[in-house]
């Protein structure tokens, strides 16, 4: 018998086109895996700027794409909605950011700048998709690649055995939980019929195109349980949250920069898709459990955190702590949640990758060392500019106001009390409260007298010099006149609510 | 609505009292008169000469992880290559695009001396 299949092709350029950023940045990691290998990439500068490069037309492609998105393209697996296009500005501002700070690091610690880009920019384009997926397997697919790229990237510091050993701790409780993720996906797709996010929604909702016992199905509640361990795991929610202090301090210095704020937006956008959008119609269900979830990793992350000599822990428990404030928003699924989620990646993208950026240059300064705060005592009279920046960091991530932190988190906790969670509201400044000992601690030691008064610090390397003062400038920036920024979170929020038919 | 299952349940329960039956039955009629020799993990092997934990070359796991990534990545042009009538031009440039990406990859562990045996 012949086998005839007659596949209905209706992929176009506009499809193509709805994927340009990803498109851009994946042929950048080929170009820089090419340039690795035949000229080899020894000098970091070459490496960065191909890096940078692919960002900026990237930066460009997204751009275009903000006016002419499409909802949904490729068989109605991606969407170029603007909500995904103000996420791919996200990733690539922090990958950009991370370019800059990297090649001082890179050169400290002797690692191969080439195959460190790649992977940076393999990473950045399996979150791009990750954020546009309206597919649960797409979204999948996409979670994997941004993770591959990152265990690598975690362990790159082959030389330091913490760094190995962040890697394949990574590596082993990821994978775990991307199997959570993905069973969870199977029993979905297994109560609606469907693995399109639109299709599980208006299934749920309407009962419509599938079969109506598919919201009483045992499977489906199972199967939202089971996705919602994969979600909390990869955006570190408590009781998920061990292995991020680990792979934080192990991991290279802008890996972790580039991580703990990317990763975190590119799941947290798929989050919002699948849960206050797909699941939108049973949120009775599933709200108890993320309001927990929410309340212990403020709690957890913000008390944990006030023990914490090493920088970086210090940073991987703030980011926890940030993860829950963020989930007290998607909580609210409301609008002004999801514009505040949005609006939050692009704060914390400045904010965080500042804070890192300083660890960064203090650690190819001083040595490993660098990471512990007390070294940072006496920083105000060694190195002024770099202890200035790190204090409006230290600011903007405790949310004081005049800073993007502190808008940031109004935002998320006035969706909250929008929605009349208000004990979340509450509970979430409460913890704020707590987060500012810590954060004030860096700054009070950065303003202790040195030990060995008179000693300079060596100037801060000009790549790193510049991501600092761009951090300083959109954390401070975005806390000023945050209506710009505002204005396109919510369009991005409004386009993807238009899709599900909401307000 | 879950009873459909309870033939499984069955199953495995029978399945695992079968086995948990048989290791208590050999432990409680069976002698037990354990030495030094009959306790070693190798118990009818050879006696050991030399620690048999040592260092030994592993070159050949690159090679074999290489070897399963290319393997896995070939398959998916089965599937192509059946519906490929249908996809007409479009499909076979998007595979086109599918091996140069692979190609590429390929160029890279080349040049990087990942297939080099000796180094």
């Amino acid at each position: 018998m012949m086998l005839v299949v007659s596949v209905p092709l209706h992929v176009t350029l506009a499809d193509w086109g709805s994927i340009l950023p990803e498109l851009v940045v994946t042929g950048g990691f080929l170009v820089l895996l090419l340039a690795d290998a035949f000229i080899p990439v020894r000098r970091t500068e070459v490496a960065t700027g191909i890096a940078l490069l692919t960002i900026l037309l990237a930066f460009l492609a997204a751009m275009n794409l903000w006016s002419h998105g499409m909802a949904a393209s490729l068989y109605d697996t991606v969407s170029s909605d603007k909500f995904a296009v103000f996420f791919d500005f996200v990733i690539l501002v922090s990958a950009a950011l991370t370019a800059l700070l990297s090649p001082s690091y890179i050169r400290y610690s002797h690692f191969d700048p080439g195959e460190f880009y790649a992977l940076i920019l393999a990473s950045a384009v399996g979150m791009m998709f990750m954020a546009a997926a309206i597919s649960l397997m797409v979204i999948f697919i996409a979670l994997e690649l941004l993770s591959l790229a990152l265990y690598i990237l975690s362990g790159f510091e082959r030389s330091r055995p913490e760094s190995q050993e962040a890697g394949f701790k990574y590596f082993l409780l990821s994978s775990f939980a991307s199997a959570f993720l993905v069973y969870g996906m199977a029993m979905v797709y297994g109560a609606t019929g469907t693995t399109r996010i639109l299709q599980i929604a208006t299934c749920l909702g309407h009962g419509a195109g599938c079969s109506a016992a598919a919201s009483a199905s045992p499977l489906l509640y199972i199967g939202v349980g089971l996705m919602l361990v994969g979600f909390a795991f990869k955006v570190s929610i408590v009781p998920f949250h061990m292995w991020t202090p680990d792979v934080y301090q192990g991991a290279p210095t802008p890996v972790t920069a580039f991580m703990s704020v990317t990763t975190k937006a590119a799941v947290f956008a798929a989050f919002i898709r699948v849960f206050n959008f797909a699941l939108a119609p049973i949120e009775s269900h599933w709200y108890g459990v993320v309001w927990a979830l929410a309340i212990v990793t403020m709690v957890v992350g913000n008390i944990v955190a006030l023990v914490q000599t090493s920088m970086k822990r210090l940073l991987a428990y703030s980011g926890i702590a940030h993860a829950g404030y963020i989930l007290v928003a998607l909580a609210a699924d409301n609008a002004l949640g999801q514009t505040s989620v949005a609006f939050y990646f692009l704060a914390y993208a400045f904010m965080n990758i500042g804070a890192f950026v300083v660890v960064a240059v203090m650690e190819s300064q001083e040595g490993p060392v660098g990471d512990e705060i007390a070294s940072y005592r006496g920083l105000f009279y060694r190195n002024p500019s770099l202890a200035g920046a790190t204090a409006v960091f230290m600011f903007s991530l405790a949310g004081f106001p005049l800073t993007a932190g502190f808008v940031a988190k109004y935002l998320a906790f006035s969706a909250a009390v929008q929605a009349h969670h208000t004990d979340l509201a509450i509970i979430g400044v409460l913890t704020s409260l707590i987060s500012i000992y810590y954060y004030l601690r860096v700054v009070y030691v950065m303003l202790r007298r040195p030990e060995v008064p008179g000693v300079q610090s060596p100037p801060t390397p000009a790549a790193a010099d510049l991501a600092a003062w761009i951090a300083v400038a959109g954390t401070i920036g975005l806390g000023i006149i945050p209506t710009g920024f505002l204005n396109l979170a919510t369009q991005s929020v409004t386009a993807i609510r238009y899709i599900f038919g909401l307000p | 609505m879950l009873t459909e299952y309870i033939p499984i349940l069955i199953l495995s329960l029978l399945a695992g009292g079968f086995a948990l039956t048989n290791i208590a039955v050999t432990l409680l009629s069976g002698p037990y008169r354990p030495s030094r020799e009959k306790l070693a993990p190798y118990e009818s092997g050879m006696t050991e000469i030399q620690p048999p934990r040592q260092r030994f070359p592993v070159k050949f796991y690159v090679i074999a992880m290489l070897f399963l990534l290319f393997d896995i990545e070939g398959v998916s042009f089965f599937p192509w290559a059946i519906i490929l009538r249908g996809l007409r031009f479009p499909g076979f440039v998007e595979m086109l695009i599918f091996v140069l990406i692979l190609a590429v990859g390929y160029v890279f562990l080349w040049k990087k001396g990942a297939l080099t045996w000796e180094r």
